[in-house]
Formats: C-alpha cells, structure tokens, sequence
C-alpha cells in the first residue's frame, strides 16, 4: 500500500447528520453540469455550493460523481 | 561481511533453482514511473495534464466507468487525480490493473485524437464534395456537367421535335435531293478507291423507309 501524499481535495463527500454533502473541483465539474444531474434527482438539492443527497449511502455519491462524467460525455445512460 | 556473502551466494543458488524448474524470480521493484496510489478500497492514478489534454482523460474516465466509480480532481495546471473506487465489493477488482487500463486508454485516445487533428483538413475536403452532389456551380473543373452543346438549328428555325416516329423524316425534300447530288470527290470519300464498292453499297439511296414496312 502507497503513503497517501497530501493533496488538496475538493471533490469531497462528508456526511452531515442523515445527508451527503458533496462538493465539486469546478476546474472539471461546470456548474451547469451538476444543476442537469440535480435535476434528474428527486433527493437531491443545492445549498451553499453544495449538492446535498438525502440518503447516508455513500455508494449514492459515487454514482452522482459517475452521472456528471457520463452527462459530460455526452451519454444518455443513468444508474 | 562472511554472513553477507553466504546469503548472496544462497540467493543465487535459489535463483538458478527456480529458473532451472521453469519458474520465474519474484520481481518486488516497481517502476519509476508508476502513476498509481492503491489504497484499501480506492486508488488514486496521478496525470500530468501537460502529457494529457483534459477531454482525453475525460474519454479514458468514461471509458473505466463500467468498472469502477470515477472522481476527478486535482490541479489542471499541474497534477491531475482520477480517484477510482471499484463498485461491488463483494467481487473484488485488482484496482492497480484498472489504473494500467486507464493508462492505456490514454494513449489510446490521445493518439487517436492526435490522428483525428491531423485528418481534419482531408475529411472536410470529402464532406465538401460530397455535400455539394449534383450543385453544378460548386463543381470546379471541365467536367461533363458543365459542357456547353452547340444547339443545333433547323433550316425552318423551329425547335426540333422530342419525339421521332416511324416513317416520318425531319429533313424536307430538297433537303434530301441536294444531299443525293453531291460532287464527285466527295463521293470518292464514301466510295473508297476505285474497284472496292463492288456491290455499290455506297450509293445514295432512298434510305428511308414508307409507313407500310413498319
């Protein structure tokens, strides 16, 4: 196993209570991107920069990360 | 310096061991060049976004999403971070493999892009011309299209008819007479030299054909 280096994050998740919050590198994540996901998801909201996911699956967060590359993309396939 | 030297020589023996019964030496150095961080149930492959443009990373990431959760992060002006993060963890994925994977990706599509760059000018030339079709303007050269016939007049200046039907004849008599009473030389041209046409077949005649034999 490597020594993580330390870097500074900012695509990060943290878990506030019995929600998500997650935050973006707006350098590779457009803001215009992250408010069309927002949209396709009924549990999901915008606060402060961050999109806060109603659910404490973390594996959610993941797949809300995966929904921004795919719609970048130009894909159409969703979770 | 004796115990030194007695391992060595135990390591080579062990070597040659392994060799000779068709094994292989564990290799435990990793590459110098080695871009990836294996964590317990992450990795983290380290881009250095002056090698690879962004939209290139980008189409390597989509291309490992099948497989694994994908994050970016990081510096585009210095280090790029493509966190990777396997999706079901009751089957368990070899992480480090996944990060040679994206690394070949990138190759793969940044040579590709660099190939796409260097066609650009040759496929817009085949769009063109396969665009403008039968535009005659947009066609340059003397091809077929653009030819001018030379329009043919009638000595009675009408426009000559679409149709021909059978027994009719678009030349008027005299026409025909003055044709018929055409000089001796050039009748020497149709008849060849003298002695040839032995049957006459190229004698003017009346070649044209009466209502009935149709």
């Amino acid at each position: 196993m490597n020594q993580e280096k330390t870097r500074e994050r900012k695509s990060t998740i943290k878990q506030n209570k019995n929600v998500l919050e997650l935050s973006f590198n707006e350098k590779f994540y457009p803001n215009e991107i992250i408010n069309k996901v927002v949209e396709k998801y009924q549990e999901a909201e915008i606060k402060n920069n961050l999109v806060v996911l109603k659910t404490k699956d973390k594996e959610e967060a993941y797949k809300f990360y995966d929904n921004l590359l795919k719609i970048m993309q130009g894909g159409t396939a969703w979770h | 310096m004796l115990s030194t030297i007695t391992s060595e020589k135990f390591l080579i023996e062990v070597s040659f061991f392994l060799l000779s019964k068709g094994g292989t030496i564990p290799m435990t150095e990793n590459s110098i060049l080695d871009n990836i961080e294996v964590h317990n149930d992450f990795a983290i492959i380290s881009i250095n976004p002056k090698l690879y443009p962004l939209s290139v990373i980008y189409s390597a990431a989509y291309w490992i999403l099948d497989k694994v959760h994908v994050i970016i992060d990081g510096d585009p002006e210095t280090e790029i971070l493509v966190e990777i993060r396997q999706k079901n963890k009751e089957e368990p994925l070899d992480l480090k493999e996944v990060g040679y994977e994206f690394n070949d990706e990138l190759i793969n599509y940044s040579v590709y892009t660099v190939q796409a760059t260097r066609n650009k000018r040759l496929r817009e030339y085949i769009m063109e011309n396969s665009l403008s079709g039968n535009t005659s303007q947009n066609i340059k050269g003397p091809f077929p299209q653009q030819r001018e016939y030379p329009k043919q007049r009638r000595a009675d200046n009408c426009a000559p008819r679409n149709s021909w039907g059978p027994g009719e004849q678009s030349l008027k008599e005299e026409e025909i007479v003055r044709i018929r009473q055409t000089t001796a030389k050039e009748k020497q041209i149709f008849s060849g030299p003298e002695g040839i046409d032995v049957e006459g077949i190229s004698k003017p005649s009346n070649y044209r054909h009466s209502k009935n034999e149709f």
